[in-house]
């Protein structure tokens, strides 16, 4: 469809805005036009000799006036608006975290949670703890890579393309799921260092769990926070009112609870895909319809390329984050079998947990005055190769924003130890790490390893949205590797030292040292990621020339 | 109580998965361990599986000392050793493009695999993917009826009993046991110094398969057996590269016990010296490889199967230092140009040899003395004149075979073939080794009256002899055989040859003594069964104590009272303050001792003593109102149990 009437130039200048292209040089102004259908036609009866020279019309004015044309005028809000707009940020980045929080609390609280429950011996929660583990890892790459995949297809309004293709991603995800379980099941019947109490919950929750986090995958990839905090909540609700309804009261509680749980756990994913399909629809409604109504796909050796570093990331990433748990379930000597779930453990690091949340928050502020930074920035580089002193800006934002993590993790961490004493001064509730040295022990570790790892999130985001995964990769796998050898060693080898100078009288403390890990690695992951922003944002002109 | 499947099923289901790990730990894994070297024939996956178990056996010494043996340092190392190849690959990229290629190379890689893997499954499918060729089967046919009949012979007494063979079955037990669950003490050479080869690989197998050792040894033992004959098959085959020598080796050394002196008891049992002897041909395969083609890994490989040896048994060192320097000095004499494939082999033996020796020295170093019971049969000397001379069949036969491979190589013909080559000088090298082995028996006794050598040293001068046996008829019969309407005649004449001789000396299933009681061993299996490991208690004689590693306390009679006091509250040690303790105890009564046991008087005596101490414990006990429960009752065992749950 070509254009008609007079005002050419300021014409194409306010489509390309509409179409949020900012052009790199008139050639470029050019093709975009004829994307849209223009010609030369429509170039002469703007009084141009042809397309080209309407082109460099326009881009000339882009550049003349990019100010007026391209910059975004920062919107005129009150400081009362901005802070209010910064505590929706934070909350959403809080809820964020919430789930993980959420389940952990309820498992302290009332002995439930989707998958947990107080009443279960250890061989059973070893078992469902394998379960989570393995699931993580097997899903965990798919649901990074399909929220990367549809983030960006949304941001070019394919909404129903990125429905399609966000399914496809699950249905990958599923049957990888499969296969990965049934090799769970050989090796595991191969080498069979668990019991089989163990190994039954493992492949009784596996199914469930991957289901669960590919379809609450969803919703994450639909940046539904509220949502999928709310979804988790209710699938908790529903098992507890299960498990205490007339409906399952003549079965032996353990049944019960295998049974709630089983309808907790797929209420959730049924719950999480309606709404994702919902959510997709209300987004793609008064969206053109795709290509002239035609259903196009995805080029997926093309898809393959372009995620499988976030598909890695998420791989490595969920990795690193139970390299310690697995480090100190395993500590030989304390159980009858290869792994041996800890509540004590457990209950440090569903209290570390708290640590997080201030944080993330924060995160999340962070990652939007970046975005809104960059975005500012962008046509001015663009266009006018006008960078005064960007790089120098963008580091100062970096480095408030991680100060501001650092400093929100600090406060979490004083808050949840006031929070402990509040509790086991009210008697209100048995508070672990204050009256368990293991429990304590894990706690102190992790709320530092959980607030750096914060900080290395808001690392990673910022390199996503650079488009630079590797170095996020990169970090990760060295977290993973660091993580290992630290926790290894000092679940092994640090309990020696204290035994030898007699420091502690009991032995058992060794393996919550496996919590140092989780400090190690996230401190290199923090440093590592920290290290590629900063040497991204050095050169942010280019990145933004890059990326436009 | 959970119930067990009858025994021989619980036998042949513990075999299976046994042999399931043993396909992966050393035919899998080791194509991951060693990415440069790959190869598909039976020669590359020997050289690979040798150089692991070496390798893997030293772990084990390495990882027990800094008291890291466990599962999880066992699989990071294996993650660590596949991934370094990959990680050093994506170093040498630099910038994020060239990492990213180097991630897509991976996947390129891992999409080829996956399709070899699918065309491998789709040729499956379509029959096999193997070509059956009227030869081909009638080769397998005489691979496998003499294999099945040596099958037979060794399997069928661990299937009738349950009881693992031999008095050395405890030791057995006991070394890899201790080592298996040493998490934080070292566990070497708790009874002094000894070579722990075998220990090591049980307690690796232990570790991962974790099968009880009462299975482990009644399914390890026969199948050492039986790898005796298989293993030294196929590294007469790699030697010669001749069928019809494997064919040979395995109807004359694994089945044919009343012609040559194998010591088929052994082959029933579990014991160091034959897991040692596994290693012998392969040394000579590997030594007359690298001499013929000069191929690295031959002597590699050569040397880490001397060195393996070393860490084994010192009998099957010896005898692998035969295997070794005889064929390698022969063929150097036959092909003097090559001298330099000597000493290389030289280099790498010696080397292998003093990583074989350095945990003895280790242990040397560290004061510990030798293990007293083999140190006093290494010294012990035969009658004088109690000499008699090497079997004259034997001698025959290997001056024989070296007659035969020297004819063959003095023929320029036979060097320029390739088939041929290769089979004249292993039926020449083999055959000077088996002379050197009967010399080493029979003649140096004479000198040196050394009752291990004479006792221990008939075996693997057996299968030298065997081997270059089946080597030089291989060569013999070559000429026909490569013919394929002669195949058939010569195989069927080899079939019935093999017949018409186990007529004449049927083939016999072995029945090794025994010290552990049948029911004991099959009631313990069910308890352990029930129990997780260190929940339950065993209240039995000294064999319970080797029962009970890892798996459960041990308490002797003899300690009731003494140090323990068993009563309502629980199970209270004297010696170690704390509350008591109340795992699920069972008292094993031996109400008569096992009838091989008769052998050893003074043994069976302190056991009977012990068994007479508990049955009065338990009267004694059952008149103060102790819930114990009979359990089991038969006329040679009660079992009690004593719960307080």
């Amino acid at each position: 469809m070509g254009p008609e009437g007079a005002g050419g130039v300021a014409q194409v200048i306010a489509r390309l805005r509409e179409m949020g292209a900012v052009p790199l040089d008139a050639w470029h102004v050019a093709a975009l036009l004829e994307m849209e259908g223009w010609s030369d036609e429509d170039a002469r009866r703007l009084d141009y000799p042809d397309l080209f020279a309407l082109a460099r019309a326009a881009y000339s004015e882009a550049v003349r006036a990019v100010d007026r044309t391209f910059v975004p005028a920062r919107p005129a809000r009150t400081l009362l608006r901005r802070l209010a707009t910064d505590a929706w940020r934070f909350l959403r980045g809080v809820m964020f975290a919430m789930p993980m929080v959420i389940s952990g609390w309820a498992s302290l609280a009332v002995g439930l949670s989707l998958w947990a429950y107080a009443g279960f011996d250890v061989p059973e929660a070893t078992g469902i703890a394998i379960a989570v583990l393995a699931s993580f890892l097997a899903t965990g790459g798919f649901t990074q890579a399909m929220s990367r995949r549809g983030l960006f297809l949304i941001s070019l309004r394919q909404t129903a393309l990125a429905r399609r293709t966000a399914l496809q991603f699950v249905a990958a995800g599923i049957l990888w799921a499969a296969v990965a379980g049934i090799g769970l099941g050989l090796v595991l019947m191969l080498v069979p260092v668990l019991r089989w109490e163990t190994i039954r919950m493992a492949l009784l929750y596996y199914p469930y769990l991957c289901l669960i986090w590919l379809f609450l995958g969803l919703l994450y990839m639909l940046q539904r926070e509220f949502t999928f905090t709310a979804v988790v909540a209710a699938g908790i609700g529903v098992v507890y009112l299960l498990v205490h309804s007339p409906l399952l009261a003549g079965l032996p509680v353990h049944t019960a609870v295998l049974i709630a749980h089983a309808v907790g756990l797929t209420w959730c994913a049924a719950m999480s895909g309606a709404l994702a399909l919902w959510f997709f629809a209300r987004r793609a409604h008064g969206e053109a319809p795709e290509s002239g109504g035609r259903r196009i796909s995805e080029h997926w050796p093309s898809v393959i390329i372009q995620v499988y570093p976030f598909f890695l990331y998420g791989l490595f990433y969920f990795a690193f984050l139970f390299t310690d748990r697995v480090l100190a379930w395993s500590v030989p000597g304390l159980s009858p079998q290869a792994l041996w779930f800890t509540g004590r453990y457990e209950s440090g690091m569903t209290w570390a947990s708290l640590a997080l949340l201030l944080p993330m928050g924060v995160v999340e502020v962070g990652i939007h005055r970046f975005v809104g930074l960059l975005f500012r920035e962008q046509p001015g580089v663009v266009l006018a190769a006008r960078s005064p002193d960007l790089g120098r800006r963008v580091i100062r934002l970096w480095r408030r924003l991680q100060t501001g993590v650092i400093a929100a993790g600090a406060l979490a961490v004083l808050l949840t130890e006031l929070l402990m004493h509040l509790l086991v001064r009210t008697g209100t509730l048995y508070v672990a790490p204050l009256l368990d040295p293991v429990s304590g022990w894990v706690f102190g570790w992790a709320a530092v390893g959980y607030v750096l790892l914060a900080g290395g999130l808001l690392n990673v985001l910022m390199l996503f949205i650079t488009n630079q995964p590797w170095p996020a990769v990169r970090a990760t796998v060295t977290a993973l590797a660091v993580s290992l050898a630290v926790g290894f060693v000092a679940s092994r080898f640090w309990y020696r030292c204290f035994a030898a100078t007699g420091c502690t009288p009991d032995t058992l403390l060794r393996y919550p040292q496996a919590a140092a890990g989780l400090v190690a690695g996230a401190l290199v992951f923090w440093w590592l990621s920290g290290r590629a922003v900063r040497r991204a944002l050095d050169g942010a002109d280019y990145l933004l020339y890059l990326n436009a | 109580m959970a119930d067990l499947p009858v025994w021989p099923l619980l036998l042949v289901r513990s075999l299976v998965h046994l042999l399931a790990l043993i396909a992966v730990v050393f035919v899998i894994l080791p194509g991951a361990l060693w990415p440069n070297l790959p190869g598909r024939r039976l020669s590359d996956y020997l050289v690979r599986a040798v150089g692991t178990t070496f390798v893997l056996v030293l772990l084990v010494y390495l990882l027990d000392l800094i008291r890291l043996y466990e599962g999880l340092t066992l699989g990071l190392l294996v993650v660590g050793v596949v991934a370094v190849p990959v990680i050093r690959r994506f170093r040498s990229l630099s910038g994020d493009e060239a990492y990213s290629a180097g991630w897509l190379d991976l996947l390129d890689r891992t999409a080829a695999a996956l399709s070899r893997w699918r065309d491998g499954v789709a040729a499956l499918l379509r029959g096999g993917g193997v070509r059956f060729t009227a030869a081909g089967l009638m080769t397998a046919v005489l691979l496998t009826v003499p294999a099945g009949v040596a099958a037979w012979e060794r399997f069928s007494q661990a299937l009738v009993r349950v009881s693992p063979a031999f008095s050395d079955a405890e030791v057995t037990m006991k070394w890899y046991r201790l080592l298996q669950t040493s998490y934080d003490k070292v566990a070497l050479y708790v009874d002094g110094i000894y070579p722990l080869g075998l220990y090591t690989v049980l307690s690796l197998l232990g570790k991962l398969s974790d099968l009880n050792a009462v299975l482990m040894l009644q399914a390890m033992g026969p199948l050492q057996g039986l790898g005796l004959v298989l293993l030294g098959a196929a590294a007469l085959y790699v030697a010669t590269r001749q069928p019809l020598a494997a064919v040979v080796y395995i109807w004359l050394y694994g089945t044919m016990a009343d012609w040559v002196p194998v010591n088929l008891d052994r082959h029933a049992g579990l014991n160091p010296q034959e897991f040692g002897l596994l290693f012998i041909l392969p040394v000579a395969a590997f030594t007359i490889g690298y001499l013929l083609d000069g191929e690295r890994k031959h002597a590699l490989a050569g040397a880490a199967a001397l060195g393996l040896t070393v860490l084994i048994h010192p009998v099957a060192a010896i005898f692998a230092g035969l295997a070794a320097v005889v064929p390698a000095l022969v063929l150097t004499l036959a092909q003097p140009s090559h001298w330099r494939r000597l000493a290389a082999l030289a280099g790498w033996s010696v080397a292998a040899c003093a990583l074989g020796g350095l945990p003895l020295l280790a242990g040397r170093l560290a004061g510990l003395p030798w293990h007293s019971a083999s140190l006093d049969y290494a010294v012990k000397r035969l009658d004088p004149g109690a000499f008699p001379p090497p079997p004259p069949a034997l001698t025959a036969l290997a001056l024989l075979a070296t007659i035969v491979g020297l004819a063959a190589w003095a023929t320029p013909a036979v060097r320029r073939s390739e088939a041929a080559r290769y089979a004249a000088a292993a039926a020449l090298a083999l055959g000077a080794t088996a002379l050197a082995g009967l010399a080493l028996t029979w003649g140096l006794v004479r000198v040196l009256p050394l009752r291990f050598l004479y006792d221990r040293g008939q075996d693997p001068a057996a299968m030298l002899v065997t081997g270059a046996a089946g080597a030089a008829c291989a060569l013999l019969l070559l000429p026909l055989w490569s013919r394929r309407g002669w195949r058939w005649l010569v195989s069927g004449l080899v079939l019935a040859g093999m017949a018409a001789a186990w007529v004449a000396s049927p083939p016999k299933a072995v029945m090794p003594y025994r010290v552990f009681n049948d029911a004991t061993l099959y009631q313990y299996l069910r308890i352990d069964a029930a129990h997780a490991p260190g929940t339950w208690g065993m209240v039995a004689g000294p064999d319970g104590y080797t029962l009970a590693i890892g798996r459960a306390f041990h308490v002797y009679p003899h300690e009731l009272g003494a140090r323990y006091r068993i009563g309502p509250d629980g199970l209270t040690d004297q010696q170690q303050p704390g509350p008591p303790v109340k795992p699920d105890l069972y008292f094993f009564v031996d109400r008569q001792p096992p009838e091989d046991l008769a052998l050893m008087q003074e043994r069976a005596n302190a056991r009977q003593a012990e068994s007479d101490r508990l049955a009065a414990w338990i009267d004694q006990a059952m008149g103060t109102g102790l819930p114990l429960q009979r359990v089991y009752h038969d006329p040679t065992l009660d079992v009690w149990e004593l719960s307080w749950r």
